[in-house]
């Protein structure tokens, strides 16, 4: 139900943006002077990769462009091999065959150390032994920047991340928003052709990681990196990326807007993994489909003759039934969960039980038990 | 307990209802049963480091009696310990050995840490990064030398020292090192095993490696800071087994502090029970130290209490620099 919901908000705070998404990208880049020394950003492309695990193959003939800028969401259930294309792109994994490309330059053969890229894992990846300040200063040691240089560059990425007066503080002395934080900053700081983020908010709680979303993802905006993101939480790939690519069995179903990815899933597996659907079951002849609620017309890649539809709840409406005699569009309100912004009601008609979601003020007159008309609102949906 | 509650209880504050218990009639009571309990805890706990403390404490004070009282008269002088304190002189030649075998197990001490640190910590870090395959096999290549007794392993040692001590090397005792790394094995592993178990080793390697770090810089600046008590205390194990080893050196003719010992037994056994005593008192102030150092915390500011509230404030100081996120997002969807 949360699922449900969320996918839904995620996709309001994102929608009608996809003409300015590209528009605030160039702005974030143009401002992005006054925080890293190079403003050209680097594009990526990993093609045909394969990589198998003994007889389990991670990814197959798997390729991916990530244009300069952009931040690239992989999305997917575990084991998929999300994370795997991140750890190769990184050098952190070996692969089978394939090139990976950084700036049209062939690094597959180069190690993970030569790269010139910055990692924000999932685990807690700062040194436990040093302070904030020397965590940042280690990495930039690394990568043989002076001394006063050093200094200037950490005081501004900590200040960026708002954790200048933790300098002196120790990891441990952290909460996990904050060192994931400074993980962020230290990525950031080494100015890297490529921000990877591997599941960086999964281990913290539900309020800091929608805070931290938004946060690494203007500073995205800002410094304008191009930006791998790997998630199994399809919220957060479509609040944050310009694109989200689902994966299924090492290989990309779709990749697109967060708006099209929701919008017009090209597969069931990506309909079913990205948000709820209703299945329905129609017959689909000429682009519409027809079924007991009512007609709608469907997607690229749907198939003809009977088949089942797959309507996501926000497309279902509920109208308290009239006292004419029962049509098979009628049914029960057998569930009724308010949720704030939206209700999600469950209703039975006959065998089937339908799943929609209405805005909780349109959903004070809908009681539990009473009778109701279920239809299907003009959305392009998909048949399988 | 619940039925003194069940009446007090006004909301889901549990806090509340224990506070409310302890002014009940029979609280008094209960809470100095409570302490009683407590002092007889305390009591026994003081027997038992009592008696283990005299049960250890009994041959070392005999060691140190026999060292200074002569057994067959009862007559107490300090020979033997004026005899060590004078060092190597030619007052007391028939010492030489033991002081020879005395430098001899402390060099070893060393070249065998060394030795032991430079083979076991980089194949331990490969191990635990390459997989369990692996790990298991070096478990138990490491443990071996546990099951096998000293004298088999003397037999296999025998030709190869034969070879070292004519052909590559010399005859010195100091080169007992080699076979010493194999003795200490399962103990600096077992050390090092737990002090590479309690880091995140993996990531750790990762974060630095992807940030463009060497594996030297790896090595030393990122694995060895974060175990550095694990590496102090299988060094110390290391040293502790060099120090004590007899059967090897004994077996294959070369001397140490241990086979110096057995010899100056036969002949002066006073002196070899103070210096076994200096040896065991050296030994355990080694240990308290080492323990010391290990446990000495870097130093840190004062612990902040990381509340919510200081969380959102920096928050929104951090705004002041960039774009607020929620702004963005109205900016962008209109």
């Amino acid at each position: 139900m949360t699922t449900l919901n969320t996918a839904s908000a995620g996709m309001a705070s994102t929608s009608g943006a996809a003409g300015s998404e590209s528009a605030a990208r160039s702005q974030g880049a143009s401002t992005s002077a006054s925080i890293s020394a190079s403003t050209s950003a680097s594009s990526v492309e990993l093609r045909n990769i394969t990589r198998t695990f003994g007889a389990v193959t991670a990814l197959s003939d798997f390729s991916l462009t990530i244009e300069p800028g952009e931040m690239v969401a992989l999305l997917g259930p575990s084991g998929c091999g999300k994370t795997t294309a991140l750890r190769a792109l990184a050098g952190l994994e070996d692969i089978n065959a394939g090139t990976i490309l950084i700036d049209e330059r062939d690094v597959s053969d180069l190690p993970a150390y030569k790269r010139d890229m910055a990692m924000v894992f999932q685990a807690y990846s700062l040194m436990p032994h040093m302070t904030v300040r020397q965590n940042l200063e280690f990495v930039l040691k690394i990568r043989k920047i002076s001394a006063v240089e050093r200094a200037t560059i950490t005081d501004r990425y900590l200040d960026m991340v708002g954790l200048s007066g933790h300098a002196a503080h120790f990891p441990h002395q952290l909460s996990g928003g904050q060192r994931q934080r400074v993980a962020i900053a230290r990525a950031l700081a080494v100015d890297p052709k490529v921000l990877l983020l591997d599941e960086p908010l999964s281990a913290l709680d539900a309020k800091v990681r929608v805070q931290l979303r938004d946060e690494i993802r203007a500073l995205q905006l800002e410094s304008g990196i191009t930006a791998l993101f790997v998630t199994h939480d399809q919220e957060e790939a479509l609040a944050m990326a310009d694109r989200v690519a689902v994966m299924y069995q090492g290989k990309i179903a779709q990749i697109g807007a967060p708006q099209d990815i929701y919008e017009r899933p090209e597969s069931e597996f990506v309909a079913r993994f990205i948000g709820q659907v209703n299945d329905i079951s129609g017959t689909v002849s000429s682009q519409r489909a027809t079924t007991a609620f009512g007609s709608v017309p469907v997607l690229p890649g749907s198939v003809t003759g009977a088949a089942t539809v797959l309507v996501r709840p926000e497309n279902i409406a509920i109208e308290p039934a009239g006292t004419g005699a029962p049509a098979s569009n009628v049914g029960i309100i057998e569930q009724f969960n308010y949720l704030g912004s939206v209700a999600s009601v469950a209703v039975r008609c006959g065998d089937v039980l339908i799943n929609a979601q209405v805005p909780a003020r349109d959903g004070q007159h809908l009681v539990l038990g009473s009778a109701v008309t279920v239809a299907l609102r003009e959305a392009p949906a998909l048949a399988v | 307990m619940s039925t003194y509650a069940s009446h007090v209880v006004h909301g889901p504050e549990h806090g509340s209802v224990r506070d409310d218990v302890t002014v009940t009639p029979d609280a008094p009571v209960r809470a100095g049963a409570r302490a009683a309990a407590m002092r007889r805890q305390t009591a026994f706990r003081r027997v038992v480091y009592l008696v283990s403390i005299l049960l250890m404490a009994v041959p070392l004070v005999s060691l140190v009696e026999y060292s200074v009282r002569f057994p067959l008269t009862g007559a107490v002088n300090l020979d033997a310990w004026r005899k060590i304190f004078a060092g190597r002189t030619n007052e007391y030649t028939t010492l030489d050995n033991l002081w020879l075998g005395l430098t001899n197990s402390l060099i070893m001490c060393l070249i065998t840490v060394v030795i032991m640190l430079v083979l076991l910590l980089p194949t331990m870090v490969w191990v635990r990064l390459s997989g369990k395959k692996f790990s298991r096999f070096v478990e138990f290549v490491c443990l071996l030398p546990l099951t096998i007794p000293a004298v088999v392993l003397v037999v296999g040692l025998t030709p190869i020292y034969r070879v070292i001590s004519t052909q590559i090397l010399n005859s010195s005792a100091i080169w007992l090192s080699f076979a010493y790394v194999i003795l200490v094995l399962p103990f600096s592993y077992r050390a090092m095993d737990a002090g590479l178990r309690a880091i995140d080793l993996k990531t750790l390697v990762e974060a630095a490696r992807s940030f463009g770090a060497s594996w030297l810089t790896v090595l030393l600046k990122v694995i060895v800071p974060n175990i550095k008590g694990a590496l102090v205390s299988a060094s110390f194990l290391s040293c502790a087994v060099v120090l004590g080893e007899f059967t090897l050196a004994r077996l294959l003719a070369k001397d140490n502090l241990q086979t110096a010992l057995f010899v100056i037994n036969l002949s002066d056994s006073q002196v070899a029970a103070a210096m076994s005593f200096l040896a065991l008192a050296l030994t355990t102030i080694l240990l308290v130290v080492m323990d010391l150092i290990m446990n000495r915390a870097p130093k840190a500011p004062k612990k902040l209490e990381v509340s919510k509230k200081l969380d959102v404030s920096k928050k929104l100081d951090a705004s002041k620099t960039y774009r607020a996120p929620k702004k963005r997002v109205k900016e962008t969807s209109r």
